[in-house]
């Protein structure tokens, strides 16, 4: 039975075009290595830099059973990125992370480790227990990010460590659900995520991750950033 | 299930609900002066408590935050 899982690694990418071979290369290399059945849909959002021309190198090189595009007009939502992904996934699970390489796909053998152990419906990669954390932070980031995650937790017990990651392993089906129920965007959409799988009585695995950090102090810890978190997080604090 | 939210009201309801009792006398318990006192600024206390001890966990977390190595 365990020979016949298949992985589907679903690849947002939006102006990646130099970091979309590495990280291909990296996926390829550890789902080699570990023998598991796979494939990688990449879903790009109109880049402008291109990025699709890339993948479709990319796919004459590793072939099109390995490289799936899937791409799309323009930068739409993450949630709308997971539905369209698992639309043609082949796989029964679902491996969702970020194509900029702030998640190594070194990572990936061992959330399949962790699902087989439990069979769980969901593996979350966290980066707050055990040898979890991130690289290049300082402290206001890191600040930020452990008080936010302590106030989510007082006030959700979400019964997951790490809330906000996107680094994560799914069964097809409970994706499918899932991304079907949430209506949050931006970080509170993987918040919801968790949070709805919990309501739904689904079994969530963690494993330790290191995030490296490739965006920070641009766009991603802006005032308006926290001020959609704080509501998101009312949001789903009023409502389950 | 019933929202977070109405769980931590219902809490704060009985706590403040106990504490009034207490306040305005309804309760026929004698207490010295300092623990009338202290059970009148009760309310008080627990936020600042809580607020000193939130510190605290959150300090020691950002502390003890693991600082991956870039490589790979």
């Amino acid at each position: 039975m365990a020979d016949r899982d298949k992985y589907s690694v679903l690849l947002p990418t939006y102006n990646e075009r130099e970091n979309l071979p590495i990280i291909i290369w990296l996926l390829v290399k550890y789902f080699n290595e570990s023998g598991y059945d796979y494939e990688i849909i990449v879903i790009d959002d109109g880049s402008p830099d291109k990025t699709l021309d890339v993948a479709k190198q990319l796919q004459k090189i590793y072939g099109s059973e390995k490289i799936v595009l899937r791409p799309r007009e323009k930068k739409l939502g993450l949630g709308t990125a997971y539905i369209h992904g698992i639309k043609h996934a082949t796989g029964n699970f679902i491996i969702i992370m970020d194509a900029d390489l702030s998640h190594h796909p070194k990572f990936i053998p061992e959330f399949i480790q962790k699902q087989k152990e439990g069979n769980f419906d969901v593996v979350s990669g966290t980066r707050y227990i055990g040898d979890g954390g991130v690289a290049g932070w300082d402290f206001r980031r890191k600040l930020v990010s452990r008080g936010a995650n302590y106030i989510t937790q007082i006030l959700l017990r979400p019964g997951a460590s790490d809330l906000t990651g996107s680094f994560r392993l799914y069964k097809k089906e409970v994706l499918q659900k899932l991304v079907n129920s949430c209506i949050s965007r931006g970080y509170v959409f993987q918040m919801e995520m968790i949070i709805r799988a919990r309501q739904f009585g689904y079994t969530i695995g963690e494993v330790p991750i290191s995030f490296v950090d490739r965006v920070y102090g641009e766009s991603k810890l802006g005032g308006s950033e926290i001020i959609q978190f704080l509501k998101g997080l009312l949001y789903l604090f009023a409502t389950t | 299930m019933i929202p977070k939210l109405f769980q931590w009201l219902l809490g704060a309801g009985l706590f403040i609900a106990v504490w009034l009792a207490f306040v305005l006398e309804k309760v026929d318990i004698q207490l010295t002066e300092i623990q009338r006192t202290l059970v009148l600024i009760s309310p008080l206390l627990a936020v600042g408590i809580f607020g000193l001890v939130s510190a605290v966990i959150v300090l020691y977390r950002v502390s003890t935050f693991n600082d991956c190595k870039e490589a790979g």
